[in-house]
C-alpha cells in the first residue's frame, strides 16, 4: 500500500533545499507519495524572529549549510537575489517582497498538478544550488519548471486572479504544520508524526519501513 | 597522529546524552582525544528561553529523543528525577535545584582529571537511559565515578572545598562555547570547527577522517561510518 506523507517546506529555507533531493529520490525509489505543503518563510510568518534569535545563529547556519551541501554532494551559494528581501545588517524584513509570494504560490500550483517534489527540487536547486546571479531573470525559472515536467507560463495563467485562493491554501498549510507538532521547515509528516530537519531524512525512511513501505516496481 | 577535539555537554540535555555515548564510542575505536567541557543547562543559563520558545518545542523534543534512541539503539527515557526540577507542562522552573549544580561540577571536575568523556558517558547513561529511576539514590553515582576511575567522596569533597573555582571553569566553558560559535549543547569542536547537535556526528566523523583519523588498533583509515 502506498504510504502518504506531507512535506512542509519554504523557498527561503536552505535546509529545505538540502533535504529535497533526498526526499525526491525517496519518492522515486519507494512507494511513497509525498504531498508538498509550501508555507511562507519564518521571516514572513514572524518578522521579529531574526531580531529575537541568538546573533550566533546565522553565522553558524551559513557554515553548517555549506558543509552539509559538500557532504551530500550538492551545490550551495547564497541566493542572488535572496527570496526574502531583508537588510542583512539590521535584519529588517522589507515590506516590499517581489519574490516570495509568487514563488510560494507556484509551489502550491505545482503540488496541485502532482509534481510538487520535483518542482521544489528543481527550483530550490536553481535558487540555492546553482550559483546563478539573478535566478528570477531570463528563462532560468521557466527551464527549472520544465525540468520538473511543468509549464511555467501555464502555471502563471492558472495563478492569475486566484492569488487569494492559493494564499488560503498556504495559510492552511501553516496551521496544519503546527497541528502536526512543529513550526519549522522542512518538516515531513507521516502517519501523524512530524520529522523536522534535513537531518531526519534517514529516520523518516526507517519509520516508513516500519509502516510497511515497499520499493516501487 | 592523535587528533584533539573537545565536546561541550550539559547534563540536562538529552541530546548531550546521545552525543556523549557516540563520541565515547568514537574515542574507544580511534586515535583521538576528546576533552569534555561542562556547561550549565539552558534552564540555568537562559531561564526565559522556555517562555520565548514555541510551546511545541518541548513535546517535539521528547518525541524526537524517544525515536532517536530507538533508531540509534540507545535506551532513552525521561529521567526520574529530572536534573532540572521543572514542570514540563507549564515549563516553570523551580527555585530549588538540588541536582544540577553538583552534577555539572562533578562532570567538570572529572574533565579536569582527564576522565571527562568516560565519566560523561556513564553519568548520562545512568540519568537518561530510563533503567534507573532514583539515579540520585544509593551508590549509583559512586559507581559512575568508580567506572571512570574516580572516587565520588573525594570529588564531592573537592566541590565542597572549591566549588567556586569549578564554577569559574564552567562559566569559562560557557563563554568559550559562544566564542567558538554556538550556545547550545552538544557542541563538538575540532580544528576550530563547531558541530552542534547529536545529528552532526556523521559530519564530524567525515571531517575527522579528512584530517587523518586513524583506528586505534590497526591505525588504518576508517571506513565504517563514512559516507
Amino acid at each position: 500500500m502506498t504510504i502518504k506523507a506531507q512535506l512542509y517546506w519554504s523557498f527561503r529555507s536552505p535546509y529545505s533545499y538540502l533535504a529535497t533531493k533526498r526526499y525526491r529520490q525517496m519518492s522515486e525509489t519507494w512507494d511513497v507519495d509525498i504531498d508538498v505543503k509550501p508555507v511562507y518563510p519564518i521571516a514572513i510568518r514572524n518578522p521579529a524572529f531574526f531580531s529575537d534569535v541568538n546573533p550566533l545563529w546565522i553565522p553558524y547556519l551559513l557554515k553548517d549549510i555549506a558543509r552539509i551541501a559538500e557532504y551530500e554532494g550538492l551545490g550551495l551559494a547564497f541566493p542572488r537575489p535572496d527570496p526574502v528581501v531583508m537588510n542583512n545588517e539590521t535584519r529588517e524584513i522589507s515590506p516590499d517582497q517581489p519574490h516570495i509570494f509568487w514563488l510560494t504560490r507556484l509551489g502550491v500550483e505545482a503540488a496541485s498538478r502532482g509534481k510538487g517534489v520535483a518542482f521544489l527540487d528543481e527550483v530550490s536547486t536553481l535558487i540555492w544550488g546553482s550559483g546563478v546571479d539573478g535566478w528570477h531573470e531570463g528563462d532560468h525559472l521557466a527551464q527549472a519548471t520544465t525540468r520538473a515536467g511543468l509549464d511555467l507560463e501555464d502555471m502563471r495563467q492558472s495563478i492569475a486572479g486566484n492569488e487569494d485562493k492559493l494564499d488560503d491554501i498556504i495559510a492552511n498549510n501553516q496551521k496544519d504544520l503546527e497541528a502536526a507538532g512543529h513550526w519549522g521547515v522542512p518538516t515531513l509528516v507521516v502517519d501523524d508524526e512530524p520529522f523536522f530537519g534535513q537531518d531526519r531524512v534517514e529516520m523518516v525512511l526507517w519509520r516508513m519501513k516500519k509502516l510497511g513501505l515497499k520499493k516501487r516496481d | 597522529m592523535t587528533l584533539k577535539a573537545h565536546l561541550y555537554l550539559s547534563v540536562r540535555n538529552p541530546n548531550s546524552y546521545f552525543a556523549a555515548r557516540q563520541y565515547h564510542q568514537l574515542r574507544m575505536g580511534h586515535d583521538i582525544e576528546i576533552d569534555v567541557r561542562a556547561v550549565y543547562p539552558l534552564a540555568i543559563r537562559y531561564p526565559d528561553y522556555f517562555e520565548k520558545t514555541s510551546p511545541l518545542w518541548v513535546p517535539y523534543l521528547i518525541r524526537d529523543c524517544r525515536r532517536y534512541g530507538e533508531f540509534m539503539g540507545m535506551d532513552f527515557d525521561l529521567p526520574k528525577p529530572d536534573p532540572i526540577v521543572q514542570n514540563l507542562e507549564t515549563l516553570e522552573i523551580a527555585d530549588e535545584q538540588p541536582y544540577i549544580f553538583r552534577l555539572t561540577r562533578l562532570l567538570q571536575l572529572a574533565a579536569t582529571r582527564g576522565a571527562g568523556l568516560l565519566f560523561a558517558k556513564h553519568l548520562m547513561t545512568l540519568i537518561w537511559n530510563g533503567k534507573t529511576p532514583g539515579w540520585d539514590e544509593g551508590d549509583h553515582l559512586a559507581n559512575v565515578a568508580a567506572a571512570a576511575g574516580l572516587n565520588l567522596d573525594e570529588l564531592d569533597g573537592e566541590i565542597e572545598f572549591s566549588g567556586g573555582q569549578i564554577d569559574k571553569q564552567i562559566f569559562a566553558n560557557q563563554d568559550k562555547l559562544h566564542e567558538e560559535g554556538h550556545w547550545y549543547t552538544p557542541s563538538f569542536v575540532f580544528d576550530d570547527e563547531l558541530f552542534y547537535g547529536e545529528s552532526r556526528f556523521d559530519l564530524a566523523l567525515w571531517r575527522l577522517e579528512q584530517h587523518g583519523l586513524q583506528r586505534r588498533n590497526s591505525l588504518s583509515p576508517t571506513t565504517e561510518h563514512g559516507k
